[in-house]
């Protein structure tokens, strides 16, 4: 009814000289229509890719093993042809990059880029298109007069993320993924950035994907939260909920890590240990090794990924007994 | 686009022209050959033999007297150069230096420009088409072949055409810019005579030179299909044709935008090694002529010749940049 994009099962896998390492293990999720879903974990836990992958859009070395990504309207965007995804990407799903400061081709101005990009799906009108260029950035706080005509090189770092949220939205896509928009940047332009993405949703009501390894932006921000660890997905629900009862170890130590403002500095613990070594094979739960709760089960039988109450979803084996006791 | 800085590069231009006018008189008037005394020893043997009529003959054909200390000598040549006088040929009395240089000229430009651009386009092109298949099977043999190509020296490549093409096969001709007969003018066989002649040396350019630009785009478009916004435009949809021209071809081109301006300059250069393998009447060939004869008005203008076309391409190139550039935009 109300489901936008169901991910299930989507493995990735790199080949390297040294063998194959695996990126994304079987992760699953689900956006629904107006959803914000924060996509938390550390680097190197596969956020980026599992983004990708939702795009169908993972370059060699790396390929999709398994899975399906579930687009309301379009259906499994891992089954389409090359030029089908083409005419889904930006259309039906926007992504603004990690790195949006070189994200710009340096030799054309603002406006070509809202051309070229309107262009390539089948929108000829140049006088439609810098009416919506002139709308959007004004929409993201741009004076589209000075912005239009300027050079990549000639925006600052703040402008080009801004410019590049506007372009994202020029078809209005049902989905908007959000690569770390925020990680290049000072904490008053975050501020602008989040600010300007919450009115951006209101208004237009067009579902996000957030992926940030800062777990507190997530909080004010988004109503959905996806925890990924090694890969692998620990634990999915609503924010409040998951941060009130987490069912998830990995989930309780990553929120005992966070300094807050007014509390005991010394409450504030670190997660002991660091990620397993991609390339080592991993028999039971990629966790298990640095988690204070872990029994000899944990070393030996990877967990799944279970709905424990409605919407909450964690993968450990003793996400029931934490979730009856934590607090 | 600020005056001042078209202004300095100028001056720029001038100053360099200026040190070269001088380092290569005193170059040349460091030879041990002394054409003016074989001049007057010729006119004295003719039966003029009064000193004062000489030195009034020196002075007329050549602008300067040859009895003068050296740094008169220098003066008086570069205010003649100044005025567009590079003074008579010392082996052809009647000619003068501009004279020979105007009937030179074009031949040199003609092969010079033709070879320049067909390499260039050539190389672009495939340079492109490699560095999308970098790493693969076709990408290595043909960047050994095209490393071979252009570790070979312009002059070994013109004798292996002319040895193979022109003597053994005789294919083409071997000399000359076009045959004893056919009459010059915008006739027909003229036009097949040039085009036939011209051939071997346009080719020796382009062998040499074709290497070059396919590696070097080749490079920059393998370095462009890494950046951020060549993936960035593939996540927008854009069509693959568009991205390959629009986003890796045009920021691939600049840095070989800045060599083909400049390689047409320093071509002029290597057009003394092949018009002189193919006889072919271009300034080059005079210039290897002159040398032999110690002409050396003649060696002084050409040389002049090839330095400005070196100087004018790098400034053209400096001032053309931004065009393509928005980065260098003032």
């Amino acid at each position: 009814m109300n489901l936008l994009l169901s991910v299930e099962g989507v493995r990735v896998n790199y080949r390297t000289e040294r063998g194959e390492i695996t990126a994304v293990r079987n992760v699953s999720f689900y956006v629904d229509k107006g959803d914000i879903l924060g996509i938390v974990g550390e680097s190197g836990s596969g956020k980026s890719t599992l983004a990708y992958s939702v795009l169908n859009y993972i370059k060699p070395p790396g390929k999709i093993i398994s899975g399906s990504v579930k687009l309301e309207g379009v259906g499994d965007l891992l089954k389409l042809g090359k030029e089908d995804v083409r005419k889904v990407l930006w259309k039906e799903i926007a992504i603004v990059p990690q790195a949006t400061q070189n994200s710009m081709n340096p030799t054309m101005d603002v406006k070509d880029h809202f051309i070229d990009t309107m262009a390539a799906h089948g929108q000829n009108d140049k006088q439609k298109i810098l009416e919506t260029a002139n709308r959007l950035l004004e929409e993201v706080k741009l004076d589209p007069q000075i912005v239009l005509s300027a050079y990549p090189h000639q925006l600052s770092g703040g402008m080009k993320q801004r410019v590049l949220i506007a372009l994202s939205l020029v078809f209005e896509p049902k989905l908007l993924i959000l690569d770390e928009p925020t990680s290049a940047l000072d904490v008053v332009n975050q501020r602008l950035i989040m600010d300007l993405l919450k009115a951006l949703h209101q208004k237009m009501g067009i579902s996000i994907i957030f992926i940030t390894h800062d777990i507190q932006l997530i909080k004010g921000f988004a109503n959905k939260v996806l925890i990924l660890y090694a890969g692998k997905a620990m634990e999915l629900g609503d924010v409040n909920e998951v941060w009130n009862t987490p069912l998830n170890p990995y989930t309780i130590a990553l929120l005992k890590s966070i300094p807050t403002l007014h509390g005991d500095v010394n409450s504030v613990s670190g997660i002991p240990g660091s990620m397993p070594d991609p390339y080592a094979e991993i028999t039971g739960c990629p966790f298990a090794s640095r988690c204070k709760f872990a029994k000899p089960v944990c070393f030996e039988k990877d967990p799944d990924f279970l709905e424990y109450k409605p919407g909450h979803f964690s993968a450990c084996h003793f996400s029931k007994d934490i979730g009856d006791n934590y607090g | 686009m600020k005056y001042g800085y078209i202004l300095r590069r100028i001056a720029i231009l001038v100053a360099t022209l200026y040190t070269v006018i001088t380092i290569t008189f005193i170059l040349v008037r460091l030879s041990p050959y002394d054409p003016y005394a074989y001049f007057l020893s010729q006119e004295a043997s003719m039966g003029i033999a009064s000193p004062s009529q000489l030195a009034a003959l020196a002075e007329y054909y050549y602008n300067l007297i040859p009895n003068q200390p050296i740094y008169i000598q220098y003066f008086q040549y570069l205010i003649s150069v100044m005025e567009g006088n590079f003074g008579h040929s010392l082996i052809y009395p009647q000619m003068t230096v501009a004279n020979i240089i105007a009937t030179r000229l074009p031949w040199t430009l003609y092969i010079v420009i033709t070879s320049t651009v067909i390499s260039f386009f050539i190389g672009t092109y495939a340079g492109q088409r490699l560095g999308y298949k970098r790493g693969g099977k076709v990408d290595g043999s043909i960047v050994t072949f095209f490393t071979v190509l252009h570790s070979i020296p312009i002059y070994g490549m013109g004798l292996i055409l002319l040895f193979f093409i022109s003597l053994k096969a005789g294919l083409l001709p071997s000399a000359g810019a076009y045959s004893a007969n056919v009459a010059p003018g915008p006739n027909l066989p003229f036009i097949i005579s040039v085009i036939r002649h011209s051939i071997l040396p346009i080719s020796t350019f382009i062998f040499g030179s074709v290497g070059g630009w396919t590696l070097g785009m080749r490079a920059n478009t393998i370095s462009v299909l890494g950046e951020d916004y060549v993936n960035a435009a593939e996540l927008r949809g854009i069509p693959t044709s568009r991205i390959a021209s629009r986003y890796v071809g045009r920021n691939a081109i600049l840095p070989q935008f800045t060599s083909l301006v400049i390689s047409i300059g320093f071509a002029f250069g290597g057009a003394v090694f092949v018009e002189q393998i193919f006889t072919y009447p271009g300034i080059g060939q005079m210039l290897v002529t002159s040398v032999g004869d110690g002409d050396y008005p003649v060696i002084m203008g050409i040389t002049i010749i090839i330095i400005a076309a070196v100087l004018i391409s790098v400034l053209v190139a400096d001032l053309t940049y931004q065009f393509l550039d928005p980065r260098v935009r003032k």
